[in-house]
This record gives structure tokens, sequence and C-alpha cells, in this order.
């Protein structure tokens, strides 16, 4: 049944109206007349007929979506689509009204051809005052250099950050480490200078060959540590599969007759320090094999993926997202308690007093740092641990520099 | 107490149940447009709505144009959302470019999430090389330029300036009246993070299912594309739909609603 809209079809306005699946119910001779159509023509088509992409675009993410919920929509500025192509702007309003359950969507419109020619004007001022704006080579060259400022800036937070809380492990390094077998020492020269241990002299003189051995250890952990902080990254491309096979070889000289199963996968070729690399994925590997659970072979799965982080991590609203590799090396070793994750990266904590330095992880974690990239450890006891590492994809052109990858999204 | 994030994207967390799921909606509307379909969930889910920074009732004066440069900073967005209800393995359901943040979400932070429901997803909107997005350059700047002719309609009461005045805040009155109200200069940006995004690389590293509900005649994200879609993420069921054009959460809630309860009861 055709509604009644004789006073309608002849009105100087475009009017137009359809069902929710977008066919046409009814139409305007007006519109058709501007359009170019025969009411035959567009009678039960689909409403896409008459707009362009862009506005079906628009009908899809505004004007359904707004009339769908509140029911009308007013001012909506549009183009049609003429039969010739041509395209026809047209100020709109639309109403949904709801006949025996079913909804049919009302549009009214008034061309608007003059006022679009002053809007264009408008938009095209707009455009080029803000085209003004950038091209002026003070302006881009100040923010330029505000930009590498604050990169610059963002950075030396970070570094000042990390000095403060190496300050701090190495005054408890030295207060509490280094002075625990010096006061061993003392004592156990005490004990031979007294000359009240007979027999015992040759076990006395042993420990003071093993504290001053862990003491000897301590320092060159030491002196290893300092070396990584005053040492510039020589950036080159880092295929991890082979530079696992080097470090396998050292394990295996490290841990003779112990057999590590070790699975790799997506970790794209990336840009690093090579030997900082191989020092970390030693120190890592390592760990899985000395905390590995008795009786079971260990296995390591290291597995990459790339990710998106924001560049800035110490200036507050400060955005450039930037393409960043992460990398998580997993294995079924003994875990620990998760309650220590962040005190395993602090020099000379060791959760094990009977195996190792407890230096490993504060040098992986100075070889990330290095890498302006970020380390975290996940673990349970019984579970195995996973170490997830983060760094940030250096441009190869730019890699002397450090600059940062920019994301091809970031336009 | 409400915490800042809380405030910032307008989250609203209701429901009987135990299991998260969280509605992330699309370009041009807001928390709203999930009404439909909310209620069919109520009772056995942990519901999260929220509205991105810009969109909805969410907090303007948060927005940060370098941050939504790219859908990076809307992916945040959701991160910290979920991160701030300290939430683990929520089922996300995206519409439209929220698809897309879902996925380059859950590449970050795996643990966050179980499932993705992709509601109209598509990886990249722009015809290249032998990928058909759908559309031309040309189509997504007549687009813009539609935008932006609303705007010059809608500045009268829509400026940031306007929105953000707190001499006149029966403005901002005006504003909560209407759904789907978005800041016009905020909605072009999310125009242009949205279509000119490329993400179809992103597909490949996701492992944990999905869902895909494909429209049936949808401009915006064609079937060629749900295909496309379902092709590239391992894991992942598509469902094409009775539903026409591209918001079947509102014009087809039934369907909707069936697709993703079968989907998560065979999922479980």
């Amino acid at each position: 049944m055709k509604p009644d809209h004789s006073y309608l079809d002849e009105a100087p306005c475009i009017y137009f109206s359809a069902k929710d699946d977008g066919i046409v119910v009814d139409v305007n001779k007006t519109t058709c007349k501007i359009l170019g159509y025969e009411p035959e023509e567009l009678l039960g088509q689909k409403i896409d007929l008459i707009f362009t992409v862009a506005t079906r675009v628009f009908q899809q993410t505004h004007l359904f979506p707004l009339l769908k919920m509140q029911t009308t929509v007013a001012e909506v500025f549009i183009s049609l689509l003429a039969k010739n192509k041509e395209q026809v702007p047209v100020l709109l309003n639309a109403e949904r009204k709801l006949s025996n359950g079913s909804a049919i969507n009302i549009y009214i419109g008034i061309v608007v051809n003059n006022r679009k020619k002053f809007e264009d004007e408008l938009v095209a001022a707009k455009k080029a005052a803000e085209a003004a704006l950038n091209e002026n080579t003070a302006l881009i060259q100040a923010k330029v250099e505000l930009l590498a400022h604050a990169e610059q800036l963002d950075q030396q937070i970070s570094v000042v950050f990390k000095q403060n809380e190496e300050l701090r492990q190495f005054n408890r390094v030295v207060t509490h480490d280094l002075q625990e077998p010096l006061r061993k020492l003392s004592i156990f020269t005490n004990m031979l200078q007294d000359g009240k241990e007979g027999d015992k002299d040759q076990l006395v003189l042993q420990k003071i060959k093993d504290v001053s051995a862990r003491m000897r250890s301590i320092v060159s952990g030491l002196q290893q540590y300092v070396w990584l902080t005053e040492s510039k990254n020589n950036y080159r491309e880092v295929q991890l599969d082979k530079l696992l096979l080097l470090v396998n070889q050292q394990l295996k000289k490290t841990f003779p007759g112990v057999d590590l199963d070790l699975k790799v996968e997506g970790v794209i070729p990336f840009q690093a320090d090579h030997d900082q690399m191989s020092l970390l994925f030693y120190q890592l590997l390592s760990n899985s094999i000395r905390y590995r659970k008795e009786k079971i072979k260990a296995n390591v799965w290291i597995s990459g993926t790339t990710t998106y982080k924001n560049k800035y991590v110490n200036i507050p609203r400060r955005y450039q997202y930037t393409h960043y590799l992460k990398i998580e090396i997993k294995d079924n070793g003994a875990g620990f308690d998760p309650h220590y994750k962040d005190q395993v990266f602090e020099l000379f904590k060791r959760l094990n007093v009977n195996s190792g330095l407890g230096i490993g992880l504060s040098l992986s974690k100075k070889v990330i740092e290095n890498h302006n990239g970020k380390i975290t450890i996940d673990s349970k006891e019984g579970e195995g641990t996973k170490v997830t590492i983060v760094l940030p994809l250096i441009d190869v052109e730019n890699k002397q520099t450090g600059v940062l990858q920019h994301s091809s999204l970031n336009k | 107490m409400v915490s800042s994030i809380a405030t910032r994207n307008n989250v609203r967390v209701y429901g009987k149940g135990v299991q998260p799921i969280m509605f992330a909606h699309g370009f041009g509307c807001d928390q709203n447009m999930w009404r439909f379909i909310t209620p069919a969930f109520e009772n056995d889910y942990r519901i999260i709505l929220f509205d991105y920074v810009g969109a909805g009732k969410s907090d303007v004066n948060a927005y940060e144009p370098e941050r939504y440069a790219s859908l990076h900073g809307y992916v945040q967005d959701v991160l910290e959302i979920i991160d701030d209800l300290k939430l683990k393995d929520v089922i996300f359901v995206g519409h439209s470019v929220s698809s897309m943040v879902g996925v380059l979400a859950a590449i970050e932070e795996p643990s966050y999430f179980s499932k993705l429901i992709l509601v109209g997803p598509s990886p990249c909107y722009i015809n290249k090389d032998d990928y058909k997005g759908g559309f031309e350059k040309k189509d997504i700047e007549d687009l813009l330029e539609t935008m932006e002719k609303n705007y010059i309609g809608w500045a009268n009461f829509l400026a940031p300036a306007i929105m953000s005045n707190k001499e006149r805040p029966e403005l901002g009155e005006e504003l909560t009246e209407s759904f789907c109200s978005t800041d016009p200069v905020i909605a072009r940006q999310f125009a242009e993070a949205t279509f000119f995004s490329d993400n179809r690389e992103d597909l490949r590293k996701i492992k944990i299912p999905s869902l895909i509900l494909q429209c049936s005649e949808d401009i915006i994200a064609p079937l060629e594309v749900g295909e496309y879609v379902n092709k590239n993420l391992a894991n992942s069921t598509m469902k094409i739909m009775k539903a026409t054009g591209h918001c079947p959460h509102m014009s087809e809630p039934e369907e909707t609603i069936s697709l993703m309860k079968d989907y998560l009861q065979n999922e479980a």
C-alpha cells in the first residue's frame, strides 16, 4: 500500500523513506528529478543506489545507529549520488517511525549547493591556514628540536632512575656482600694467629681460600656489571638461532654432560649488540639449567612477536607508538615464589644460597636497559619460569644513534 | 572509590556472573550501541562497558591527539581499563574498528583475554595490491570531507572549547542528552586512525580463539574481508549473518545474541 503523499510529491524538498535493510519504500518526484531517476527506478531498490560511498559509510556508522537509538537526527550533511554520478550536497533531517512492527526511516532534506560552495571555501581556508602553520619552517624546526629534546629527556630520566637504583644496590654490596666475607676472613686469620686450632689449621686455611674466592667472584661480577654500564652498544643484526648455537657451546663447557632442549620460533632478526645479547641468553639459559627440576631434562621455549608500545616511558602525555620485539623465554624448571620476582634482578640477591653468584639476572637487566628495553620475570614454584623481554626495534639506518623505528601507523 | 580510568572512559561494570565480557563500541557511536545485546548476558556474565576517550560520556579533556593518532591509543584505553579492574581471561566483543583494537590488545597482553568476538572486522579498509579492502583512498577522503562538513554544522554546540567550558555547564547538559555524541575534531581523527589503518600482519600473531560475525551486504566490512580475517586469524570461526549492514547488534540483536551464545557454549 502506497502512503498518500501527493502534497509531498511536488514539494521543494528531498523526501524519501527506507526500511532498516535499506530498501526504498517511498520517494517524491522532486528527489527523482534532482537525481535524474524515474520513481520506479528507485522504489524497492537499495538506498545505496543514491548514496555516495562516503554517505554509505556515514549512514552505517552514524545515521543508522543514531536513528535506532534516539529515533531522530537533525542537520546532517551528506552527498547523494545522481544517476549521472554527480554528487548532490544535501542537508538532511531524519526520523524513524514504527508502524505494524516494522521500522521506516524517513528522510527530509534540502539541496545546499551554495552552502556547500561556501563551506568548501571555509574548509579550504581552514586547510590553508593549517598548511601555512605546518609549513612554517621556524616552527617545524622548533618542533623537531622539541621532540628530540623530549626523547632525550625521557631517556635521561630513565638513566637517572637506573643510576639511583644502582647506587643503592652498590651500597648494599659494599656494606653487606663484601663486608660479610671480610668479617669471616678476619675471624679465620685471628684463629690462625691465636694458634689454638692445632690440627685444624689446614681446614681454616681452606676456608680462607673459599671466602677469598667468593670475594674475587663478587668483585669480578661487579667489574662485569660496571663494564656493561660503560660499554657503548655496537648495533648489528642479531639472528637469534645463530647466536644461540654459540651460546649453547659455551653452556656445554660450563655444564658438561647436561642436555638442554631448546625450541625457538617467531623471533625476527633484530638490531642489537651481539656480545651483550650472547651474555644475556647465556645467563638466562644457565638459570634454566641450574634450576631445572631433578631428573627432568631442561626444556626452554623461546618465542617472539612484534608489538607496539609508546616510546615515552617517563614524560606524561607524550605518545609515539613504535615497533617493539617481545621475546618470551619459558622453561620447565623448578620455578620460584613469584613474591621475589623483582628482587631477583638485584645484584647478588640469591634465592638459593647454594648455587650461582646472584648476578646473572642483574647482568641480563643491564643488557636490556642498555637497549632501552624492559625485562620481567614470572614464576611459580614447581611450574617453571618465564622471562619476558621487550626491545625497541631499531631502524638499520639509525642504529648508530639508537633512534627508534617509527610505526607505519603513525602517519 | 571510582578510579581515574573508570571516570575517564565512563566504565560501567555490572551483571550477576563471574566471567568478564567486555563490549567495545566502534567508530561513530558509544557504549549505548550495545544496549540491545547486554541484557541477554546480564545473568551469566560480568559486563564491562566503556566509551573510548573522545566518545560518549568519556572525559574529553583526557583526549591527547598524539595518543589517539593511531589505533594504539585506543588499544591502550582497553588495556588500562582491564588492568584497572584487575581482570584476566576477558571475553572481548569488539564492533567494527574495535575488532582490530581487540586483536592488537590481545597481542600486547595475551593473558588479559580468553576469546575475541569480532563484529564486522576489517584489518585494512583500503584496497592494496591484491588485497580488496572495499575502499579506494578517494572514498575515505570523501568520508573525511563529510565528517568535516558535519562539524561545521555541529560546531555551534559540539566544539571542544565549548564542551569543556566550565562557566556554561548547560552546554554539557545538552550533550549528555544526545546519544553517540562525539567531539567532531576527535571523530575526524578517529575516522583517520580507523580507515587508514593496516593491521593485516597483526592477525597472524593471535592464537586465542575468536568468532567473526560477518554481515551480508556490509559496505564497511565486505564478505571478502571477513574471509581474509578468517583465513589469517588462527582458531577463528566465521558466521555469516542474515543481518545486513554494518551494525547487526543494533539491526538484528536476536541473531547476534544467539550466534554469540552458541559460540561461547561450544567453545567453553
